[in-house]
């Protein structure tokens, strides 16, 4: 399998079920995308980030901003000139102004922006792949699909040396790049299609033996299923279940008081 | 597996499965790892759309939906852009079903016969790869459709859940960027479809 956020640990978070944890995302993001306020929507935060902090480590806090500040930074500048409302702060030329309401309204996008893009990396940097894809059958995922997606994952790190190794010997059979010429975007192109279809077709040819694999491994002659590594009964772990509901009822007081 | 030209096999879960897992493991490679820089400030093209477009072009529809949105929710899932994944399996995915829609209502409105595209292999039972007829080219105006098509769907959504998660301020200044990928899709992916059929001809039989 390829990499992804997830990083083995023994905290708690990582102990949780993660048919608990997929629900209170679910949750956590929905209250951060109803409408509410900046008081709401920085307790939200705040939570969130004390839970980073408390379950995996004080710089993991800043690890979900490290990409997406450019962004934030965008809603800073472009936020504010559509909402004039209240007093304003500062003006440039007339048509640049930062008032309050438009300062409030920045606020509260990157404080949920932040929020939702916190709480999706604490829950992909405490859950495995395959406990995620096993959270989702139980939610009602069919088998097939969740199939499909473990075969993808799979099959992603053998595509990506395909590619490397198909561009390497498209490198060699090419004359050297040209020093000092200015970039040139349709050249790239025009060097990396004949290297596209190779990938494709290299692709394609493995579905016969892919199948061949999946047929001689009795895929289709059952409908009973077992599983490798099954998820525990959701009465084993009633302690997390309870603070699993005593989580989404914070969430539905925080937003009520 | 006795022939792999067999359209009885084809159809057989197994090779669907197999179908789907890769095309969509391809839809993240082209999405993660290939990516043309277009400006000096860093931004880049990344070949998703490409792949998506060749789905829709050679699969049809709703396998372009499938591994659309899948292949490029994995790709935001190991890059780190988690929080987006739910909104590009929907973006992607009825992007390329859209694509797919229109490429097929476009080759059964016109009355040159289907040569490729969903159910083909029933009906190329008992010819073989090097007597097929080779694909006939989508026209200009369904690739245009395709390409208008794909470009609302993918850049609408990409709007609407941009402007709930971040302002719609900021989400308008993703569109310029959406409309590049699509324009990338179609420029690349039609050529890719029909060079891969023409050089590697038993493709026609693994559609369904």
């Amino acid at each position: 399998m390829i990499g992804t956020a997830f990083r083995p640990g023994a905290s708690f978070l990582h102990r949780t079920d993660p048919r608990i944890k997929f629900f209170i995302l679910v949750f956590w993001t929905i209250a951060f995308i109803i409408p509410s306020s900046v008081p709401i929507l920085l307790r939200y935060y705040l939570g969130t980030i004390l839970l980073i902090a408390a379950a995996l480590s004080v710089r993991e806090v800043f690890v979900p901003l490290k990409s997406i500040w450019p962004i934030l930074l965008l809603v800073l500048l472009l936020t504010p000139p559509f909402h004039a409302g209240g007093e304003i702060f500062f003006e440039i030329g007339g048509w640049y102004q930062l008032t309050e309401e438009g300062l409030e309204e920045a606020l509260m996008l990157i404080l949920r922006f932040s929020g939702i893009t916190s709480a999706f990396f604490i829950f992909f940097r405490s859950t495995s792949i395959d406990q995620f894809i096993l959270a989702l059958r139980w939610y009602g995922l069919p088998y097939n699909a969740a199939l499909i997606i473990t075969i993808a994952f799979r099959y992603i790190p053998t595509l990506i040396q395909l590619y490397r190794n198909i561009q390497d010997a498209h490198t060699l059979r090419r004359p050297p790049l040209e020093d000092g010429r200015r970039y040139n975007p349709v050249r790239r192109f025009a060097h990396i299609f004949p290297i596209l279809v190779s990938v494709m077709i290299h692709s394609i040819k493995s579905i016969p033996s892919l199948s061949m694999a999946l047929e001689n491994r009795g895929f289709g002659h059952s409908r009973e299923r077992t599983i490798y590594r099954p998820l525990p009964k959701l009465r084993t772990v009633r302690l997390q279940c309870g603070a699993g509901l005593i989580v989404v009822l914070a969430v539905i007081l925080i937003y009520f008081l | 597996m006795k022939n792999t030209n067999s359209s009885q096999y084809m159809n057989l879960p197994a090779f669907r499965i197999a179908t789907l897992a890769i095309l969509i493991a391809v839809t993240a490679l082209f999405t993660y790892i290939i990516r043309i820089p277009v400006a000096p400030t860093r931004g880049y093209i990344n070949f998703g759309d490409v792949s998506i477009y060749f789905t829709a072009l050679i699969f049809g529809p709703f396998t372009a939906f499938i591994t659309g949105g899948v292949g490029t929710a994995i790709a935001d899932l190991i890059s780190g852009y988690s929080q987006w994944a739910p909104f590009t399996f929907l973006a992607h995915g009825l992007q390329g079903l859209m694509i797919g829609l229109v490429v097929r209502a476009g080759r059964r409105l016109s009355r040159a016969p289907k040569d490729h595209g969903e159910g083909t292999a029933e009906k190329i039972t008992g010819t073989s790869a090097e007597t097929s007829p080779p694909p006939r080219r989508p026209g200009i105006l369904i690739l245009l459709l395709a390409f208008l098509g794909g470009t609302i769907v993918m850049g609408g959504i990409y709007f609407l859940t941009g402007g709930v998660m971040v302002g719609f301020a900021a989400a308008a200044a993703e569109v310029p960027g959406n409309i590049l990928q699509n324009v990338a899709g179609v420029l690349v992916g039609t050529p890719l479809a029909l060079a891969v059929w023409k050089a590697y001809p038993p493709i026609r039989f693994y559609t369904w």
